[in-house]
């Protein structure tokens, strides 16, 4: 899959989760902070990624995630 | 409506009389198999023979097991439940710790309570090498007692020594062990026996039937999840459990279940999917147990509202979860704590904070003989930390915080100390304060303008090295040196 189909997920996903428009979300943007996210929002945004991207993503990666580029990154790289 | 419950006289009398005798046929544990799809039932009878296989097995590989520490590094799973009961009755001292913090810490609280034997789910939480390399010989799976043969179980347990030891963030960077003890334990389920006879079950919605069940989400090793093992047996309800966060609609989905201990992250993804017409997806919970950290009281009030059942729990790990309960589901006193009962004595010191004294109060911190006498005064009373005011109707209102803890809307507690000793690393940091703002970990930083974005790039490459609970989600930047008090320590406020 394209890269830049990946990120288009992963705003729809966090769209349909934290209510966040796409247009408010870079790249860079870090989860936390800039996008104000919570624990149990990231983990819900993991979930619907590795259910769309049909993978599950090791624990020990979970904690590399602080920006959406991460998240693309990984899945670019594991998703099928 | 409910038949009075029985309080067990200890951990054996719960296994041999509650699980064996009284319930041996309801459900006790759920959760969902390795194909996503199953619901797995374990009922009491089967749970008590696991628990008597695990006595058998621990007696034979630790025999000198009593006094001797057995510790729990797993996500929840009905092993953990097993173990927690088996590892008592084995005669050994129960320690939970967190299996995602960082190796320093873990390594410290190993050190600290050096295990016999370390029970593990075998998952890399990111220092699965330093653990097999450190206590490699030590490590078991969590199954290990399938093949062996259900013993004879004896009351083995000390009623007021040391039986189970869980960590705690301190306030000075490392965390301290709690010591607890049987009649810690009773204490507090004396309490929750009255919780679910006289507040849940009294509010049944319509159709729903006894007995109930619980959405253990939070983590076992953690306090206010933990107190539902001990706390539903007697009551022959049953747990449903969700090891992993990421699982939890489809575990809810899959699993009814009516009661939920939540942190107030978990009561705002509730109140969110209630906002947003997401109900079904909640599978008819309907009761919220919050913990941990104060709520929005305008979000509870609409909760109760509109079906929810909401109960208020004001506990701390140093007392067993028990402490001060607030059943109010209206406006009046929902941002209380709630209003103290008779089975502990609270008041406020003459500084306002609020104290604690009776059976539930813990024998003391792990070796650390200073920091028990910092909260355990002469006469038994125990200092919370937390500052209150009572109001006419004798309602505990929790006004601030005395000691140095950010307390977070995940229940987490976070020690700035140990942040602000991380971020000090940064050259460009010249000096900084670690504060909760708007219940998220904010870092104050004073550092040359030209700077900041340098401090910005070390904050984000430090978060990757955190659990997520512990991560700094915000900066604030001074051109001005920090505020300090006479003694030139810096201010927090």
């Amino acid at each position: 899959m394209e890269r830049s189909e990946i990120v288009s997920q992963i705003l729809a996903i966090l769209e349909d989760v934290a209510e966040i428009s796409p247009e408010d979300v870079t790249e860079d943007s870090v989860l936390m902070d800039d996008l104000d996210l919570s624990s149990m929002e990231i983990l819900t945004v993991v979930a619907d990624l590795e259910e769309t991207f049909g993978l599950r993503i090791p624990e020990k990666e979970l904690r590399n995630f602080v920006t959406i580029s991460d998240l693309a990154d990984y899945l670019a790289a594991h998703a099928g | 409506m409910a038949e009075k419950i029985k309080v067990p006289a200890g951990v054996y009398d719960m296994v041999t009389r509650c699980m064996e005798q009284e319930f041996p046929d309801n459900v006790a544990i759920r959760y969902v198999a390795e194909d996503g799809k199953t619901v797995v039932e374990k009922h009491y009878r089967e749970y008590a023979r696991d628990i008597r296989k695990m006595v058998t097995y621990l007696k034979n590989e630790v025999p000198d097991l009593k006094g001797r520490s057995v510790v729990l590094l797993s996500r929840n799973c009905y092993e953990f439940c097993v173990a927690s009961y088996g590892i008592i009755l084995a005669g050994g001292v129960l320690v939970t710790l967190n299996q995602k913090k960082t190796w320093d810490e873990l390594e410290y609280e190993l050190g600290q309570v050096e295990p016999a034997l370390i029970l593990n789910d075998g998952i890399d939480y990111g220092c699965r090498a330093q653990l097999e390399a450190a206590y490699g010989p030590l490590l078991r799976p969590m199954d290990c007692y399938k093949d062996s043969t259900p013993g004879e179980l004896t009351n083995c347990v000390d009623h007021d020594g040391l039986m189970m030891l869980m960590f705690t963030s301190g306030t000075t960077g490392r965390s301290k062990g709690v010591m607890l003890s049987e009649r810690n334990m009773c204490s507090t389920l004396v309490t929750y026996s009255e919780v679910a006879e006289n507040w849940i079950t009294n509010r049944l919605p319509a159709g729903q039937e006894l007995p109930l069940s619980h959405m253990t989400l939070l983590p076992l090793f953690h306090m206010a999840c933990f107190v539902c093992v001990m706390s539903y047996p007697p009551a022959g309800w049953a747990l449903n459990l969700c090891g992993d966060i990421r699982d939890f609609y489809r575990d809810l989905g899959l699993m009814h279940s009516d009661v939920m201990a939540s942190a107030p992250m978990l009561v705002e993804t509730i109140y969110n999917d209630y906002k947003r017409g997401r109900v079904e997806r909640l599978n008819g919970l309907w009761d919220l147990c919050c913990s941990s950290a104060a709520l929005d009281p305008k979000m509870l009030e609409e909760l109760a509202a509109n079906g929810f059942v909401v109960n208020q729990c004001y506990g701390m790990t140093e007392t067993f979860g028990d402490g001060i309960l607030n059943f109010t589901q209206t406006a009046d006193h929902m941002s209380a704590v709630g209003k103290p009962d008779d089975h502990c004595e609270y008041q406020l010191d003459e500084t306002g904070e609020i104290c604690i004294r009776g059976n539930s109060v813990m024998l003391g911190y792990y070796k650390d003989p200073e920091a028990t006498a910092e909260v355990i005064d002469k006469d038994g009373w125990f200092h919370t930390g937390d500052l209150g005011r009572i109001d006419e109707d004798g309602y505990y209102y929790i006004t601030g915080r005395k000691k140095n803890l950010i307390i977070l809307a995940n229940g987490e507690n976070v020690s700035p100390e140990e942040l602000e000793h991380k971020l000090a690393v940064c050259p460009a940091v010249q000096e900084c304060i670690v504060k909760e703002k708007s219940q998220k970990i904010c870092a104050v930083v004073y550092c040359a303008e030209e700077r900041q974005a340098e401090v910005k790039d070390f904050i984000t490459e430090c978060n990757r090295t955190l659990p997520l609970y512990k991560r700094i989600s915000a900066v604030e930047f001074t051109a001005e040196p920090l505020p300090r008090n006479a003694l030139g320590k810096l201010l927090r406020k």
